[in-house]
């Protein structure tokens, strides 16, 4: 378990922490922050590449900030791989290994093991110039994990690859997580932290202002700064059904069937659903719209610009509307109404 | 794009020769004044090949010393960010900027017999004025700059992630250094070598203030026309010059790596 307390860092001009966070074993946080909120800069008192000017850092009891960079076991992999251009990519899995005890025997043989699992066998001997984005992080990952790491820490990995190779890094991640390994991730990227998550947190200038499951964290957004980051409030873990003979598919949550369009062959996922695309009347009209349910309004939230009604329809769902129609529409707390959106207010996010 | 047809280029491009012709005619006026049999007399003189041996060994005696001091140094410089780095770079840069025989004045008075760091080197056996040692030492004066920059640029273009993912991985700093930033840089690092080495075995001005003898090249075509003139010098410096182009070609034949591993 990694436990930070009141660890803090001073630069002339911006000032990081107190951060307070404590990651459990086999737990993959994902911390989330717009560029400069300091959410690499944790990443870098944790390797000790920064020194910090007060606080603590302890891994599985072990105080970290006594111990050198090179020996305080935590992988991590950058956003932009950090790839030794001198050497082969088997000579890169190796690096960590050079540093033990380890056979040169053993080192070949978890090499290879590495290789596979990564599938990049057929890329052993090559310099890493010659690879692709995702094949690049492809072996920082198995280089970082031949260091048997207790905890990996992740700087926007997926950030400088395509839409393709976002998706098969990511099913690593989630399958490595699976195994128990913990993860401490960094994005800016919602949809990355609503996909890989166990617990989040959220970072702005230099503290963690909200931390929780994602569930709780992203639907009950502590400010509107979070609310802001985190976009979408409408977002469910969802399995996809096709429907026979139709291009459109179905998502059920708690018995609602949800319909959208997805042209993905994954069915594992998530939707976001617009709150701006959803449309709230007092009576069932006839629409275009092919999602159609009745809810009692929970709550109305008073928005920068108009309001933000929770209603539940079996779900929690929030729909976004302006002051002048809730005025007209008198609509307040336990007052049934009809909740319709089109197919295309839904988004499919493949795990 | 050079050679279209459009007059600011056709302009450039005539000062262009003018600038290689400035370069390139006394060499070949040189070399073409000493006819292979005179070279070869030159060569066979005992004193001239003593020269050349001397010049080509101590500059490598320099540069190897300089080495152990300048390359770790770089990296540091790369690395460091402080308030009077510049100052620090500036001074490294002098030895350059200043006449190099003042430069070798300035050494004498540090190495010469009398100083306390004379005696001290004189007590280790250790002699400068007039040695093999004092002409090595002239040589690395003038001539380290060149290794330092070219060193200094090479380490800054080793990714600062690169070093950490490295540290990260478990390896000390002391292996990080050798074996990641320096084999990264080491392309740039063998340039600067070279550019010392040619530097060093070239230097006139500081060495002949140290040592007028044991004569190094430079030293004995300066000595051979102040008393014998301009035709006899000339076939000596007609031989350093193709010497020093042999050495130069060679080393770059030898030293080319194999692939540019910083891409």
């Amino acid at each position: 378990m990694l436990e930070i307390k009141n660890l803090q860092k001073s630069f002339p001009g911006f000032s990081f922490g107190p951060v307070d966070l404590k990651i459990d074993q086999g737990s993959h946080y994902v911390l989330l922050g717009p560029s400069g909120s300091g959410k690499s800069l944790l990443l870098e008192l944790i390797a000790g590449f920064q020194k910090a000017s007060f606080g603590e850092i302890s891994l599985n009891g072990n105080n970290l900030l006594q111990l050198p960079p090179h020996k305080r076991g935590i992988a991590m992999v950058f956003q932009r791989p950090a790839l030794f251009q001198h050497l082969s990519v088997a000579q890169n899995i190796a690096f960590p290994m050079k540093a033990t005890k380890v056979s040169e025997r053993e080192i070949r043989k978890i090499t290879f093991e590495l290789a596979e699992q990564f599938s990049i066998e057929p890329l052993l001997k090559r310099r890493p110039a010659s690879l692709s984005g995702g094949e690049a992080q492809r072996v920082s990952l198995a280089r970082a994990l031949a260091m048997k790491p207790s905890l990996i820490m992740l700087d926007e990995p997926l950030s400088s690859l395509d839409v393709q190779l976002r998706t098969q890094i990511r099913r690593y991640l989630l399958s490595l997580n699976k195994e128990g390994l913990t993860m401490l991730h960094v994005t800016h990227d919602y949809e990355e932290a609503l996909r890989l998550s166990s617990h989040v947190g959220i970072i702005q200038n230099g503290t963690i202002i909200q931390t929780g499951k994602p569930e709780v964290v992203f639907r009950n957004p502590a400010s509107a700064f979070v609310a802001e980051l985190s976009g979408i409030r409408n977002y469910f873990k969802v399995r996809l059904e096709n429907l026979p003979g139709q291009s459109n598919k179905i998502a059920s949550i708690n018995g609602l069937a949800i319909k959208l369009y997805s042209d993905s062959l994954s069915s594992d996922g998530f939707i976001l659903i617009n709150e701006d695309q959803i449309i709230l009347s007092t009576e069932i009209h006839q629409s275009s719209a092919q999602n159609n349910f009745t809810g009692k309004i929970v709550t109305y939230t008073k928005r920068p610009v108009g309001n933000e009604v929770e209603i539940d329809i079996g779900i929690r769902i929030f729909a976004h509307i302006s002051d002048e129609s809730l005025n007209r529409m008198t609509l307040k707390p336990e007052m049934q109404v009809a909740v319709a959106f089109k197919l295309a207010a839904v988004r499919f996010l493949e795990l | 794009m050079l050679f279209k047809n459009n007059s600011l280029n056709l302009f450039f491009a005539f000062l262009g020769g003018l600038f290689l012709l400035f370069l390139v005619a006394p060499l070949l006026n040189l070399m073409l004044a000493a006819s292979p049999a005179k070279l070869f007399e030159t060569a066979s003189d005992p004193v001239v090949s003593k020269s050349i041996g001397l010049s080509l060994t101590m500059a490598a005696v320099a540069t190897f010393f300089s080495a152990l001091l300048a390359v770790p140094f770089a990296w540091l410089m790369a690395r460091s960010k402080f308030r009077l780095k510049h100052l620090v770079s500036g001074l490294i840069d002098l030895p350059m900027m200043i006449p190099h025989s003042a430069a070798g004045i300035a050494l004498l008075g540090v190495i010469n017999r009398e100083s306390a760091f004379g005696q001290f080197a004189s007590n280790l056996g250790i002699d400068f004025i007039d040695r093999p040692a004092g002409i090595a030492v002239a040589m690395a004066f003038v001539s380290v700059p060149y290794l330092f920059n070219a060193s200094y640029n090479a380490f800054s273009g080793v990714p600062l992630r690169t070093e950490h993912a490295a540290l990260n991985l478990g390896a000390s700093p002391i292996k990080v250094f050798f074996r990641i930033s320096l084999p990264l840089a080491w392309k740039g690092v063998l340039n600067g070598l070279i550019m010392m080495f040619a530097r060093g075995m070239s230097e006139f001005g500081a060495v002949i203030i140290i040592a007028y003898n044991p004569f190094t090249t430079p030293v004995l075509i300066f000595d051979r026309f102040n008393a014998f003139g301009l035709k006899n010098a000339q076939g000596i410096s007609a031989l350093f010059i193709l010497i020093s182009l042999v050495v130069f070609i060679g080393l770059r034949l030898i030293t080319k790596p194999s692939e540019d591993v910083r891409n």
